[in-house]
């Protein structure tokens, strides 16, 4: 299962992604290979992400992103520079403009730009932090039955965490 | 006289001709030949296309008065297959009762989208749905998807004028965009119009015309590595008309209804007792033709895919297209190119020799015997036996001129038993120019006085007695084997040629056909191959309806 939320606006997302990487063209960060077209800097020359120019000038490479949109609430949370760009800023593209902008200060609103903030950004900390560890086990489970076998853990410490029943 | 292309008045009788009878007792009727037009551009090599994931599919829905205008339609915008979002649109000037029988529809149904998708069914005005869907279509270069696409996009048009740039000229330029200003629509020459040229009932030209002030993205070309804009570059859209499609693909005209059928849509077209009234039920009728389209795509571009060839999938006009691009896979380039200096005046008198396809039927409504025959393969065939494979690998391709007397002779001796001999059929490579004097020829004529359209029909032929030295025309020599054996009798040459092919292209490679059937042009005839792998290929049709003979 694929984490998906439903979208708003997927014509005008699809715009977004797909012009963004025409303007990237087929370029990479030539020293990190960074390829998301929003976190590359335009007109780079060499080719270069918001990290590594940060890293090259000495400065942070997070960002503190308002996660409700700064119109909304103030609370930030620190977020890799490159994730900003190509993730987060573009998960908020996706909100209502009102809901984004808040211009008036509407309470209703901002409560909806928390909501959508929180589960954009739980998306990405799922996507990010958590995610990879399984694909990392399934890849170490392979490499351990070339290596020793399908029963690879009978015999190990890692016996006792084998689901109960299996043979 | 014309050599190469124009008009020529010719007798054209459906008579025999008769010593006793003067064919200028015939009505003259002028004939057209095709013409060799010098100074086309060099079509650049295409670099490979990726196909864009994206597709907007939509139909529109008319009033059923002479002005079919737009009452209202839908949408669906699907990425890799999966539709994302799904809408109704409606024309500006619909009734009010129309309007709310739309927004009752779309309060009350659901959007038939994925999990991911928008799940409320969109409702726009024609406007809105311009300004948005289509210009975030335009903008992120999807597929544009219609059945027959001319008549949709032109029921969205909210005017439309006469195209004028090549390769439109004559056709429709249609404006999509506009702006209210002072009480009155205005044209918002700051988006694209649409431009369409039909070409016939199945296929049309269509593009984006350029626009004033374009954004710097929109001057990116597709295959760009830098993504830099180039000055000059303007997208011309990516317009796909499915009716043209399953034509390349099938060479049978289809229906939207007979084209899910051929290819196992599983959501196929289905049918209204009345058109024009704007009810729930209409509504579902155009929203099930959409997803029959949107389904139809993807099993089209799924078949077009298993072709390796370099051709976008948009401009696939028809089967020869299809062909061709095998050429260029198969590392043949056009004569031109691998021959520039050729003789142009030689191109010019094999073009107005050449006719295409021709079906006739010259005893009506009267029962007689008749001998059923059926041709396989009958190009292909005639190509083969021609030996014209190594006309098509040649490096070179030598004119020699100067052969009436040798085209005379072999004429006086041929018999129809020698063409049963294939060895006769690889000399007949020659055109030759002749005063038709009620030979049995080809000719291209207004044969129908209330159409009116071109016609090619093979009638006794007379040049005009009177003038027959400026009337010579060009044949080919398979064309004069045929009148020489119907009427027993030699036609007048004036002059012919004989083409010879040398050497042979060192850029040849091997392709399969449908990636399953492999082809080597070095060493096989590839028309042979298509005759003789044509009936165990898997047939192109699901439910096995294919598989035409001509």
């Amino acid at each position: 299962m694929s984490i998906e939320l439903p979208r708003r606006d997927p014509s005008g997302a699809y715009r977004r992604k797909v012009t963004a990487a025409r303007r990237q063209g087929k370029k990479k960060c030539h020293k990190c290979g960074e390829a998301r077209p929003e976190a590359l800097i335009p007109k780079s020359h060499p080719v270069i992400c918001a990290k590594c120019k940060r890293e090259s000038l000495g400065h942070s490479t997070t960002d503190n992103h308002h996660f409700a949109g700064q119109a909304n609430h103030p609370a930030t949370v620190p977020i890799p520079v490159n994730d900003h760009r190509a993730d987060l800023n573009t998960a908020q593209l996706d909100w209502q403009e009102k809901t984004r902008k808040n211009p008036d200060g509407c309470p209703l609103l901002a409560a909806a730009g928390c909501i959508r903030g929180f589960v954009d950004t739980v998306i990405y900390l799922i996507k990010k932090g958590v995610l990879w560890i399984a694909e990392m086990l399934e890849s170490a489970h392979d490499w351990l039955v070339e290596q020793f076998g399908p029963k690879w853990w009978v015999g190990t410490p890692l016996e006792q965490f084998a689901p109960k029943g299996s043979k | 006289m014309v050599q190469n292309g124009g008009l020529a008045h010719l007798s054209n009788s459906l008579h025999p001709r008769d010593q006793n009878e003067s064919a200028t007792e015939s009505e003259p009727l002028p004939i057209a030949v095709r013409v060799y037009p010098e100074g086309g551009k060099q079509k650049s090599e295409a670099s490979p296309w990726q196909c864009p994931d994206a597709m907007l599919v939509f139909d529109t829905e008319t009033r059923i008065d002479q002005t079919q205008r737009l009452t209202f339609g839908s949408f669906r915008f699907l990425v890799a297959g999966r539709c994302l979002e799904e809408g109704l649109f409606y024309g500006a000037d619909l009734p009010d009762k129309d309007y709310q029988t739309l927004e009752r529809y779309v309060a009350s149904h659901p959007a038939g989208t994925v999990e991911s998708g928008v799940q409320k069914l969109a409702f726009l005005s024609r406007r809105e749905f311009i300004d948005k869907i289509f210009h975030d279509a335009y903008k992120a270069q999807f597929l544009l998807v219609a059945f027959n696409f001319p008549f949709d996009i032109s029921r969205l048009a909210w005017k439309f004028g006469t195209a004028r740039r090549q390769p439109f000229t004559g056709g429709f330029s249609l404006e999509l965009w506009s702006y209210p200003a002072n009480g009155q629509e205005h044209t918002n020459r700051f988006r694209p119009s649409v431009r369409i040229k039909q070409i016939d009932s199945k296929r049309a030209l269509k593009g984006f015309a350029g626009r004033k002030g374009a954004d710097d993205e929109d001057r990116i070309p597709d295959d760009s590595e830098t993504g830099e804009p180039e000055e000059g570059y303007t997208f011309r859209g990516h317009f796909l008309d499915l009716r043209t499609l399953a034509f390349a693909l099938t060479d049978r005209g289809h229906t939207l209804e007979s084209a899910c059928k051929a290819f196992g849509v599983e959501h196929g077209k289905q049918r209204v007792k009345r058109h024009g009234v704007v009810t729930a039920k209409y509504i579902d009728y155009n929203r099930r033709d959409v997803l029959a389209t949107s389904e139809l795509a993807i099993k089209l571009l799924e078949e077009y895919s298993r072709h390796p060839i370099n051709l976008q999938v948009t401009k696939a006009y028809s089967p020869a297209s299809i062909g061709k691009a095998y050429l260029h896979a198969m590392g043949i380039p056009p004569v031109l190119q691998r021959q520039p200096d050729f003789p142009k005046e030689y191109l010019g008198y094999a073009t107005t020799a050449f006719f295409g396809g021709r079906t006739s039927a010259h005893i009506r409504k009267t029962t007689v015997p008749v001998v059923y025959t059926d041709f396989l393969s009958m190009y292909p065939t005639v190509n083969s036996l021609m030996d014209l494979w190594r006309f098509v690998t040649a490096k070179e391709i030598k004119v020699v001129q100067g052969c009436q007397a040798e085209i005379e002779q072999f004429l006086q001796k041929l018999t129809p038993d020698d063409l049963f001999n294939p060895v006769t059929w690889k000399s007949l490579t020659a055109f030759a120019q002749i005063i038709p004097d009620g030979d049995i020829l080809p000719s291209r004529g207004e044969y129908n006085p209330d159409t009116k359209d071109w016609q090619v029909a093979v009638n006794y032929l007379h040049a005009d007695r009177n003038n027959s030295e400026n009337q010579a025309l060009w044949f080919s020599l398979p064309d004069i084997v045929a009148s020489v054996i119907l009427t027993n009798r030699l036609p007048r040459i004036t002059s012919a040629f004989r083409l010879v092919p040398t050497g042979e292209l060192e850029s040849l490679q091997p392709t399969k056909l449908l990636n399953e059937i492999s082809v080597d042009p070095k060493n096989e005839d590839f028309f042979r191959v298509v005759i003789e792998r044509r009936d165990p290929l898997p047939k192109f049709v699901p439910n096995g309806t294919g598989n035409s003979r001509c």
